[in-house]
């Protein structure tokens, strides 16, 4: 079962107001996670989830069974990858398993993991005038 | 998250990243001759506690990343300094530090703060940093102090031999 994790080589991010921002090395793209995606990626960056572990992880959060939110995780898993910002993990699954849909169900209305492009950054300049 | 908020963030990441994006550059004349207009540049986070004296920082300033050398620390900020503009002072408080520069590129030569070129330059500003600022302070202290105890003895003389 294939396992992805962040792409931190390549990847920095900051979580602002509940929002991810993260800015890719090579293509100076940057993206904005709305708060769904930003739960997704968190957990992700923390340790290589399957598809499987992030759907369970959504699912747990907006108390909604898995089947509902599958699609919406797997086109957000596959757009990260396109993106450059994903990548397959490589070597065995962690001995510990997390626990998944543990979490306390939130009051927050369901909305499927989104990531929004904002385009290249251009060259920054550092002041020294 | 506001747009303008959004591509700040994205741009302190870029800095962050500066070592592998390849996209920072210094613009102005302030750190001629060590920095000068179109050098490229890696900024590399760094913590607090391991900002030293003569170090290149940069930092938030309104709209701008300014960069400038560490000529003197406190626990709540940096006092910084700029070769080329000796007469002017900077201060960055702790919060606003991104990232110290850790190489320069200039015709298509890297150079890092691990090598001669960077020590040398670091300590010839910070032997001209004392020679322009800091003498010049304690000499002007020390005048002042003079003066004043001058004054003080010129009193007592001048009250003794009013009695």
């Amino acid at each position: 079962m294939k396992r992805f994790q962040a792409n931190t080589e390549d990847a920095a991010w900051r979580i602002v107001d509940g929002e991810a921002v993260i800015v890719h090395a090579t293509t100076s793209a940057y993206y904005g996670l709305n708060a769904t995606g930003t739960h997704v990626w968190e957990s992700i960056a923390a340790s290589p989830m399957t598809l499987e572990e992030v759907s369970a992880l959504v699912s747990g959060r907006y108390g909604l069974p898995e089947s509902d939110v599958r699609t919406d995780v797997e086109s957000f898993l596959d757009r990260l990858r396109a993106e450059g910002l994903l990548m397959e993990a490589e070597g065995p699954a962690p001995a510990l398993e997390v626990s998944i849909g543990a979490e306390s169900v939130q009051a927050d209305t369901y909305t499927p993991p989104e990531i929004s492009p904002f385009g290249e950054l251009e060259q920054l300049i550092l002041s020294g005038e | 998250m506001k747009r303008e908020a959004r591509k700040r963030v994205a741009q302190e990441l870029q800095l962050e990243l500066s070592s592998k994006s390849r996209t920072l550059y210094f613009h102005g004349e302030s750190m001629r001759p060590f920095l000068g207009e179109g050098d490229e540049m890696v900024v590399e986070p760094v913590e607090w506690r391991d900002i030293r004296i003569g170090d290149i920082v940069t930092y938030r300033f309104q709209e701008k990343f300014p960069t400038r050398r560490v000529v003197w620390k406190t626990r709540r900020g940096l006092h910084l300094w700029c070769e080329n503009w000796p007469n002017r002072r900077f201060y960055a408080h702790r919060r606003d530090l991104l990232g110290r520069a850790v190489a320069r590129r200039r015709d298509g030569e890297w150079i890092t703060h691990r090598d001669p070129e960077w020590k040398r330059a670091r300590r010839g500003a910070l032997a001209s940093h004392r020679r322009r600022v800091v003498w010049p302070f304690v000499v002007g202290l020390a005048r002042r102090a003079v003066a004043r105890a001058a004054r003080l003895v010129g009193l007592r003389r001048s009250g003794a031999s009013g009695r």
